[in-house]
């Protein structure tokens, strides 16, 4: 079987060619700015620009063309509306033309599938830490059940506001791990765990009110922001594997790509004797090759949806989704 | 010693046939000053609190010999109600009791901060309220709504097929109406939760 996969959920727009077993071609391109932040109308105008160049790109780097698709599979659920909808009507309108079986997938069950599949964990506790998302997933009684989660903003999103006020553009993640290299001196931050939830409103107020005082040093606030968000972050992850008597963790999501969250990760699973891996970056940030393999999977065990079931949905928890492939 | 848990705090090992020691061990993960704060302030924290709730009639576990990183208390040997639950022939009855026992803590300012299945044991017919790790003491209603809000959260993920009842025998021996109200604007509030 061959599977186009559409993302398009927030910022990125991509497009994935996979088969049974291996990605065939993954063409990503998502809006950046040099600074302030991201602005739904621009973001949907970058996905209608650049969506279609993005496909057509996929299959011939595939070296397929569209009616040797077996399978489309998009994102449906959950992200912003606008963008969604352009992978969703794109998605329908290349199955209708060409007779394509199409399947609508969520993007963050997505994530947490193709981890799966590149970790080879059977049954891992994830650490899904993304711009809009931050959460600790793990499976229960046929759903993808969510154990902890932050309780305002997702932690991508955090660091994209810290970064807003020190004036760097989005996304500031990468950015501030350089920053943070270079900082020697700890400043002391809140730190918000709440059984295993943890939220960043109150350390942001905080953060921002000590880059407006430039009193402090900017490599020193942004090592002392990764220590303690990603010490939070992890010791979360510690509490729902030993709650729920796991032995993997993972780590995804785009805040997934930072060397030090993952460096932490591994000295946690390694103390409790767990085992921790992370995955390459190209398919921890949003990306079509997971819409692709979670498509697959979906319609392997569920079979096709009919186009009144692929409306979108900006909502969808992570925990409504049936897992019918794992049950 | 021989360890009997190895929570996401701390080791819990056992000294004698009736006495554990709960230790918070260096967490290799954290800066040390990050590491070295929050275990000391947990630890005397958690150990104030059982004092506490212990006086005020929650059925928690005796504590003694309190040093930086750990302190000692009575090897309580019951179920966990993780363990119990699927099992257990009368839920209404059971959730009742932590309903009331949340209750007890919350209306003398304790709040729990870590609310699950997994801490709480049935031994003798009462519940016991064991890990106080993220607890604290606090009258804000925020905090107590936060706590029951735990719970739930705790019950639909681990115990799917039975939580609504389970829940609502918390709810229904909770007294503090302005706290149930608080819940409600806390799970409104930012998050989409269930």
């Amino acid at each position: 079987m061959i599977v186009l996969g559409i993302e398009s959920t927030a910022h990125t727009f991509s497009a994935s060619v996979m088969n049974e077993s291996e990605v065939l071609s993954l063409v990503s391109k998502s809006l950046t700015t040099e600074s302030g932040g991201l602005i739904p109308r621009e973001i949907i105008e970058h996905h209608l620009e650049n969506g279609p160049i993005i496909i057509n790109q996929a299959l011939i780097d595939a070296k397929k063309k569209i009616d040797e698709m077996d399978l489309i599979s998009f994102s449906q659920s959950p992200g912003i509306g606008g963008a969604l909808q352009i992978g969703a009507v794109i998605s329908r309108a290349l199955s209708l033309k060409n007779n394509i079986p199409l399947v609508g997938v969520n993007h963050c069950v997505s994530h947490l599938e193709i981890a799966r599949l590149l970790t080879g964990f059977n049954d891992p506790v994830m650490l899904y830490t993304s711009g809009a998302n931050t959460q600790i997933i793990a499976y229960t009684e046929g759903k993808y059940r969510v154990f902890g989660e932050t309780l305002d903003m997702g932690v991508g999103n955090f660091i994209d506001h810290v970064g807003r006020s020190l004036g760097i553009g989005f996304p500031a993640g990468k950015k501030i791990e350089e920053l943070a290299l270079k900082g020697k001196n700890f400043v002391e931050l809140p730190y918000k765990v709440k059984g295993m939830d943890v939220n960043f409103g109150g350390i942001y107020s905080n953060l921002a009110k000590k880059i407006e005082s430039k009193k402090f040093d900017i490599n020193d606030l942004c090592y002392s922001l990764q220590e303690t968000v990603f010490a939070m972050l992890v010791e979360i992850s510690e509490r729902a594997l030993a709650h729920c008597q796991k032995k993997e963790l993972v780590l995804t999501g785009g805040v997934g790509a930072n060397k030090r969250l993952n460096e932490m990760c591994e000295l946690m699973c390694k103390a409790r004797g767990a085992s921790f891996k992370g995955i390459p970056v190209k398919y921890s940030v949003d990306n079509a090759a997971m819409i692709a393999w979670a498509g697959l999977l979906k319609f392997k065990s569920h079979g096709a949806d009919k186009i009144r079931e692929t409306e979108i949905n900006q909502r969808t928890r992570t925990e409504e989704v049936d897992i019918f492939w794992r049950k | 010693m021989k360890i009997i848990s190895m929570g996401a705090e701390a080791i819990i090992k056992q000294v004698s046939d009736d006495l554990l020691i709960k230790d918070r061990v260096k967490k290799d993960y954290r800066i040390s000053q990050i590491d070295e704060k929050l275990r000391k302030s947990r630890t005397k924290m958690e150990y104030n609190l059982l004092k506490k709730a212990l006086a005020y009639g929650v059925y928690v576990p005796k504590v003694k010999d309190l040093t930086e990183f750990s302190f000692k208390m009575d090897y309580l040997k019951g179920e966990l109600i993780r363990d119990y639950l699927p099992k257990c022939p009368d839920r209404k009855a059971l959730f009742g009791l932590i309903g009331k026992q949340i209750n007890l803590m919350h209306e003398n300012n304790i709040v729990h901060g870590d609310l699950t299945t997994s801490n709480m044991i049935l031994l003798n017919n009462n519940i016991y309220f064991i890990d106080f790790s993220l607890g604290g003491l606090t009258g804000k209603l925020e905090d107590k709504a936060v706590d029951l809000h735990l719970i739930k959260q705790a019950l639909i993920a681990k115990h799917n097929s039975v939580w609504k009842e389970c829940y609502e025998e918390i709810i229904k021996n909770y007294k503090n109406e302005e706290v149930l109200n608080k819940l409600k604007s806390v799970e409104k509030r930012g998050r989409k939760k269930a």
